[in-house]
């Protein structure tokens, strides 16, 4: 997979997964290309963020999920996933964030498109 | 215009940095460490409630020997008791102790207050050791075996200890951290520790003024000398913990875990269970036991106890010194 996240007018979107096999509060990591993201459900909703935690090299996916945030495994930085906002040091820049629909089950990700928070 | 390609799952990554990726953590089962993981306060409000229980006793034990030879040992069981308070500190520093931040940030304070280790810079301290864990260049708690009786003397009685925590106090409240210090400590966080520091220096100078002024010797007798002198039992447990451990990013074999009775269980947070903890830092203490019974059989360094540790670290001292 080669995806560009640059935006474009052509919307790229990626099917990674059926949606009925994330459970609630699991995060799936995802490659496209030199990109990772990270899927969450959360309670029954998806959302997907970048998967490098913004502070040091750390996968978010593999983070503590409460509610709707998520712990970096390194160093405890705390993102809003919805929003990608930080929420907490030592990360001091939000994390992107990438609509998320669920096409007849499969969760599908726009890799070049950032989402409306 | 809409285009869809599939995208697969990506295989497992490196944790850590370039120069020390972080091997190991990917053993246990998602589903399990979603489990494990899982946070509350009820078990740290009950381990904090028994060690400040056991610190009460212990300050009653001192208060009757008074007068008497016992003073000391119940000196140094109260210290003991102190010195264990590095096991919330530890644990909040994670924000494992409780599920509420906040609380973990409030009893991390007091505990650092007592132990005179400041908690913000402590946890950024030992965020840089899980990141360098055994890195003989990186990792700030590195520590070298012991190459002499008096090396391992010096390790016991906290040599480079006590110089360390005065100045990291010293440079903390004046703002002046070395080129380290500002490595690990974020730059949006340095005002923060720095207050911490600050507040923590200011009012250990106003008890030192108060006992002064009231020729009161309580806070000597019930803290700083019980702190001091049972520093060594601290010294003993964090030497086992990685001491003749690999100096590799493996987590699973650059920490070792120390089988212990249940008091120190108890007062060290299941700490002891350390190379789990470092393997799955997000794990919460009350957790760390079952995470063992997982563990165990991949793990390089596991002790029947504290005694054989030392015995072993002697020993190789010795054979060195023949």
């Amino acid at each position: 997979m080669d995806a560009s996240t640059e935006e474009s007018s052509e919307e790229h979107w990626c099917a990674v997964g059926a949606a009925d096999a994330l459970g609630v509060g699991d995060a799936l990591r995802l490659d496209a290309g030199e990109h990772r993201f990270a899927v969450f459900n959360l309670s029954g909703k998806f959302y997907a963020i970048s998967d490098i935690c913004t502070h040091e090299r750390a996968y978010l996916s593999d983070g503590y999920v409460d509610g709707d945030t998520v712990e970096c495994p390194l160093h405890q930085a705390l993102f809003h996933i919805p929003t990608g906002r930080v929420l907490a040091a030592p990360a001091v820049a939000n994390v992107r964030t990438y609509p998320v629909r669920v096409c007849k089950g499969t969760i599908e990700v726009c890799v070049n498109r950032s989402a409306k928070s | 215009m809409t285009q869809v390609t599939t995208l697969n799952r990506a295989t497992p990554a490196a944790l850590g940095t370039a120069d020390w990726p972080l091997t190991g953590w990917d053993i246990v089962p998602s589903a399990m460490l979603k489990s494990l993981r899982k946070r509350s306060n009820g078990p740290g409000l009950r381990y904090f409630a028994a060690h400040l229980t056991a610190l009460a006793v212990t300050g009653a034990f001192v208060h009757l020997a008074l007068g008497t030879w016992m003073v000391l040992p119940a000196m140094f069981a109260h210290g003991t008791v102190i010195v264990l308070l590095f096991a919330p500190l530890h644990e909040c520093s994670h924000f494992t102790a409780f599920r509420t931040r906040w609380l973990n940030y409030a009893v991390g304070m007091l505990v650092g207050f007592i132990s005179i280790r400041p908690f913000l810079y402590f946890k950024w301290r030992h965020a840089e050791h899980h990141t360098y864990t055994q890195s003989p260049h990186s990792d700030p708690d590195h520590v070298p075996s012991p190459r002499s009786l008096v090396q391992y003397a010096g390790l016991i009685v906290g040599a480079e200890l006590w110089p360390k925590l005065i100045g990291s106090l010293w440079r903390g409240a004046t703002g002046r951290y070395n080129a380290q210090e500002r490595r690990f400590i974020p730059t949006s966080e340095l005002d923060r520790v720095s207050a911490e520091i600050r507040v923590a220096v200011l009012l250990y100078a106003a008890i030192v003024i108060a006992s002064v002024a009231a020729q009161s010797w309580v806070a000597v007798i019930y803290w700083l000398l019980p702190r001091v002198i049972a520093e060594p039992v601290l010294r003993m447990i964090r030497m086992a913990e990685h001491i003749g451990a690999e100096e590799t990013p493996n987590l699973l074999r650059n920490a070792r875990t120390t089988l212990a009775g249940p008091v120190i269980r108890l007062l060290y947070w299941n700490m002891s269970f350390h190379s789990e903890h470092h393997v799955a830092p997000s794990v919460p203490f009350h957790a760390l036991r079952e995470l063992h019974g997982f563990l165990r059989p991949h793990l390089g360094y596991v002790a029947d106890s504290y005694w054989s540790v030392h015995r072993e670290i002697l020993t190789r001292v010795l054979r060195e010194r023949a």
